[in-house]
Formats: structure tokens, sequence, C-alpha cells
């Protein structure tokens, strides 16, 4: 609010009742300590600014003292006085002012107080102060170590889980000796979150070539054979794998996805979307097949960023022609399902998130699911390449293998799906209802 | 504040006296000074300003008068407020709500809850009394501060510049609902046309 000057409506002056003039001269000099003559000559009586009785009030048997603490002309009762400031220092009204200094409402200036000094009583104050300006900066340093401790407890077990009890120990072990790198396992998670967002295509695979630059300089011994890889290789070149997958996905299966989406909308709805591209705001309800093709789910396509942000400049040109490509906002939908999209709406980014937190312990069931089903011969100590264990016999090899058999099965489904709506679109036929036989029919 | 009504005010002021311990006999020695000086300096800003009844000095009412200024949207209009003094004053601010609705930004039509500095417990300071209090409130009539309003579509009009549409909205309700002799203030002969109103209507 902005009204603090109509609080400066002037208090009260004391009164200039002519009538008390002989009331005080019949009881002079109440006070211990007279204020300057000038004032007491001009108003003759003083009147307390708190309780506002004048020295005519006054108990002539037992005179109250009185005190002016400041340069304007308030005086008032010290009685009166000690009591305001005790209600400005209570705590427990949390109007307490943060300099510590007790201020005339009317002259602004310092009103001194002399108390017994007690150098334990004062520190506590200033502590107390101290302390009261640090909870809001201490609540968030809280909050963000508790997040980085869930961050941290995720990464250990995401290693734990992917590379299995014996090599976790190892790594665990390795980690003891450089503390520093005990902030990598907080950053797994951070990672996992980022590599589905679209930033994350250009700054993961260079992070990836550096990790690999610096491991040929390591005490290790250079290493030139590449099968089976070291799991430091493997696990720096996933980003790049990931991309050229997304690739060949985006490529092999764009158009197919597009024709398929299109038979399953509504027919007038097939229609309004070629119109609506032309127009600048075009907010397309999609009807996206989710996986397993249980779940649809409405979605609006705010299709301005993730069409920027993908990578065809070409089809954002298609997409101003309008009715060249009228379903292009849809295959962005589509290629969305495996983070190349912007995250839209936070139950996106809820889902997101949830994917990206389980995937490493879903790759690691993965892998132990693959322990069971290949051959053990794979699995046996005979499987031995270059002096390595090969890649499969590994536990962090099944994981990785997994996670990734299982990105391609999840697409696949979806893809199946897709493609067997479509198709069975056409042959959708509504029941009729035969109210004698009380039977749906054809 | 419990026991407010019906207690004689040597029993109300020796019953607070106990409990509050000296602040409610300051409180009382306080608000008797400044109906004393009420009397000898009437308040320009109410038309009547005092206890509901001789009894209870911690309950007051008020006639506020709108500003004196033509131009004003708030010109001769008269409002009801009710005031509850709490028995540490002047240390704490009294409780001053409108019981005529008005329609001001920093004002609750409803409720008739008062967004002031000056009332809430940081900025009050003694040397404010119920007189200067209600100046103040008339004061904030001409002067509305739209940061934080109560009536956000009155302060929504003044934001967006229609100033014509808020004071014509303004003057509406200051002749609807203007004071109508309702309280115990009814005893003042000043009664134009205006429906009154309690809030709520």
């Amino acid at each position: 609010m902005d009204s603090e000057d109509l609080g400066r409506v002037s208090p009260d002056v004391p009164s200039t009742n002519p009538s008390d003039v002989n009331a005080d001269v019949a009881n002079p000099d109440s006070n211990l300590r007279p204020p300057p003559l000038s004032r007491s000559s001009t108003f003759g009586s003083k009147k307390c600014w708190i309780c506002m009785s004048d020295t005519t009030e006054d108990d002539p048997h037992n005179p109250p003292v009185w005190r002016s603490p400041c340069q304007c002309s308030l005086t008032a009762h010290e009685a009166c006085l000690l009591d305001w400031v005790a209600d400005l220092e209570n705590p427990k009204n949390g109007k307490r002012k943060a300099s510590g200094q007790i201020l005339c409402p009317q002259c602004k200036s310092e009103i001194k107080i002399s108390r017994p000094k007690s150098y334990i009583v004062d520190t506590y104050r200033s502590l107390d102060r101290a302390l009261g300006k640090l909870v809001f900066p201490g609540l968030g340093l809280s909050v963000l170590t508790s997040f980085w401790a869930g961050a941290w407890a995720h990464g250990f077990y995401s290693v734990y889980l992917v590379f299995g009890e014996e090599d976790a120990a190892r790594i665990f072990e390795m980690t003891l000796r450089h503390p520093a790198w005990n902030l990598a396992y907080g950053l797994i998670p951070i990672n996992l979150i980022f590599s589905r967002t679209n930033y994350s295509d250009f700054v993961l695979p260079t992070g990836s070539l550096l990790l690999l630059a610096t491991q040929t300089s390591d005490e290790f011994k250079i290493d030139m054979t590449i099968w089976p890889p070291l799991p430091s290789t493997v696990f720096a070149c996933l980003p790049s794998i990931r991309s050229a997958y997304n690739w060949c996905y985006h490529k092999a299966f764009c158009d197919l996805n597009k024709k398929w989406l299109e038979e399953i909308q509504p027919s007038h709805a097939q229609q309004e979307d070629g119109n609506a591209e032309n127009d600048e705001a075009n907010q397309n309800l999609v009807e996206e097949v989710e996986e397993g093709g249980v779940v649809l789910e409405l979605q609006v396509n705010l299709n301005a960023e993730p069409e920027a942000m993908d990578d065809a400049p070409g089809e954002a040109g298609g997409q101003q022609n309008g009715r060249a490509q009228p379903q292009n906002g849809h295959v962005h939908q589509i290629l969305g399902d495996r983070g190349d999209r912007l995250v839209e709406g936070t139950s996106g980014i809820g889902q997101m998130v949830v994917e990206a937190l389980a995937f490493p312990a879903v790759a690691a069931g993965m892998g132990t699911l693959l322990s069971f089903l290949l051959p053990s011969s794979w699995l046996s100590d005979s499987n031995q390449m270059n002096g390595r264990p090969g890649l499969l016999r590994t536990k962090w090899g099944r994981s990785v293998v997994g996670g990734g058999l299982f990105v391609v099965l999840k697409d696949a489904l979806v893809l199946y799906c897709r493609w067997k709506l479509a198709k069975s679109h056409r042959q959708r036929r509504i029941l009729n209802y035969d109210k004698k036989s009380k039977r749906y029919s054809l | 504040m419990a026991s407010r009504s019906g207690s004689t005010s040597q029993g109300n002021s020796s019953s607070r006296g106990k409990s509050k311990g000296s602040s409610a006999v300051n409180a009382l020695k306080r608000l008797t000074r400044e109906l004393q000086d009420l009397h000898s300096s009437p308040c320009e800003a109410v038309l009547h300003l005092g206890p509901v009844s001789e009894e209870d000095l911690f309950q007051w009412e008020a006639v506020l008068k709108g500003p004196r200024d033509h131009t004003n949207p708030y010109h001769n209009g008269l409002w009801l407020l009710d005031i509850t003094i709490p028995p540490n004053y002047p240390l704490a601010p009294p409780k001053v709500h409108f019981v005529t609705p008005i329609c001001h930004p920093n004002v609750h039509f409803q409720t008739g809850e008062i967004c002031l500095t000056l009332l809430s417990g940081e900025h009050w300071a003694p040397t404010y009394t119920l007189s200067t209090t209600m100046a103040a409130i008339q004061q904030l009539l001409s002067m509305p501060g739209l940061d934080s309003p109560l009536n956000v579509d009155v302060a929504n009009l003044y934001r967006e510049h229609d100033k014509i549409g808020a004071e014509s909205l303004v003057r509406f309700w200051t002749v609807e609902k203007r004071w109508a002799g309702e309280g115990k203030a009814g005893f003042i002969s000043e009664r134009t046309p205006g429906s009154g109103g309690k809030l709520g209507e």
C-alpha cells in the first residue's frame, strides 16, 4: 500500500489550554529532568503523547516522572514510554525494527534508553537478529541440498543397478580415492533428465568426445582393441548412438507415422487442421495414440517451438506454405514420445522426468532378463576376447544392451499399435441396439 | 474483548485491568481523555465519533463524511464505521471497519475491511488518536492506493486509467448506500435521500 503518507496525519499537539497554566504552577517540576525552558514557557503545560493526560492530572502525592526524549515537542511519562518501548521490543508482535533502534514517531530521531549493560544479552539479541535474517537463505539452501542428496542417491543406485554388485563396488572404491568424483553421482539423474530435451543433442556427443580424448591420455595403456569395448567407451558413445538411432527412426517411420495418424483423425478435424495451419495461432487438438494404443490422449499442439528445434528449416517452410504438409505438427508430436521436442505442459514434464529417472532401473531389469534368455555359453567364463570378458558377460554390458533393446521394443510396439489402429479405423462400425431382443448387432 | 456487552463500566474496566495488567487501565484513561478532547475540538472528518454506549469505552462508532472537495466522487457521502479498541490501546491500533458499504480500492465491499498501513501494527504509533485516525481514513478516500487493493473491480478501473468509469461507479455507491441513520448515531438529524444499507446486502 502506498498510503504511507496518509499515516502522517499530524498527531495531536500538546494542548495549549490556558487554564492549565495555573495548575502547572501549583504543581511545579514534578519531573526529575525539566524540559527546555523555552517550551515550558510557551505551552505552560506538558501533555503525555501516549496517555494524553497532562500535568494537571498528575497525582500530587506520587508525581510521575516526565521525559522529553527527543528534539521535537513530544513529552511523555516515563512509565508510558517504557511501556511503549517494551511493546515495540516484544518479539511476539513482529513489528520489531531490524535496527533495534527506538525512533520517535513524530520526528524520527532516536530515543535513547539507558539500561544496565549486559554483554550476554546484547550478544544474544544481535545473534537472534542475524539468525532471523538467515531464515530464507537457509530454507533455500536446505531445499537445494535435499534435492542434491536425492539426485546423489538416485545416481548411486543407478550405478549399482546397472553395473551389478561387483563392478559397482569397485567403482565406489575408486570414488573413495577421488572425492571429487562424488559429484558425478548427483549429476547422473540431472543428466538423464536433461538428455530427454532437445538441448542435449548438441552438448552430450561433444561431451562424449571429450571423455574419449581424456581416456586415451589416462594412465591406462592405450588400448587399440575395439571389441569388447570398455565401459567408459560405451557410456561416452551412448548419446551419439541415441542421436543416430533417432535420426534413423525419423527417416524410416516419419512418413508412415504421419499417414497412420492422419487416418485416425475425425474427418472434420482433418479439414479444420488444414485450414488452421494457415492461421498464426493454431491450436490443433491432436489425438495422440499413446503406448499400447489404450490411452487416447488429447494434446494441445502449440507447434511453434518444437518446429524450430527440430532438424528441418525446410519443414518450417512447408508449415508456412500450409497445405503442402498439413500434418507436420503431428509428426513432431510423435517423435516427441522419445524426447525430440521441448516438453509441453506440466504432465508432459512430469512424465518425462519419471521416465528418465526410471530408465536405469528399467535397463538393469532388461539386463537381468537377458541373462536368463541368452545362451549360457555367452555368459560363461569362456566368452572372452582380447583378454577382456565379452560384453554380454558383464552385468553393465547386459544393462546397456537391455536398455537399448527396451527402447527399440517400445518403439516397435508403438509403431505396431499405430499401424493396427490406422488399419482398423476404416472398419469401425456402430452397433445398433435391437429393442426387442435387447441385443446389439450390426 | 470477550466481555464486551452487558456489563457495567466499572466491572468491565476492572476485569480488563485484572486480566491484562495495567494496560487496560491506561487505555481507559487515554480514551476518556480523547473523549474529552473531542468535545472541546471536534473532529472535522466525521459527523459523529464516540462510544456506542456509556458503559463500554472500548467500542466506538463514527459517521465518516466524504471529502469537502466537490469534484471528489465521495463528496457528500456518509458512512457508518465500527471501531473496536484493543485493551493495550494506544500501543496497538484500533480496529476500524466500514459498516456502510463503500466502493473504494482499499476497502473490502462485503466485509468493510480497510487496508491502511496506519491501521496495521507496524506503522501505528501512540501519537495517533481516534480523531486523527478518522482524518486519515477520510484522506484515504481521496488518495486510494492501487498496489494491494481489497476491491479489485474498482481498482482495475483506476489502473486502466478509466477515471470516469471508476468515479461514476464510486458516485453511484456513495449515493445508493449513503448512511441513513443506522446505529447509535441515528439521533443526528442529518438525513438525506439514500437508502442506507448494511453490509452484505
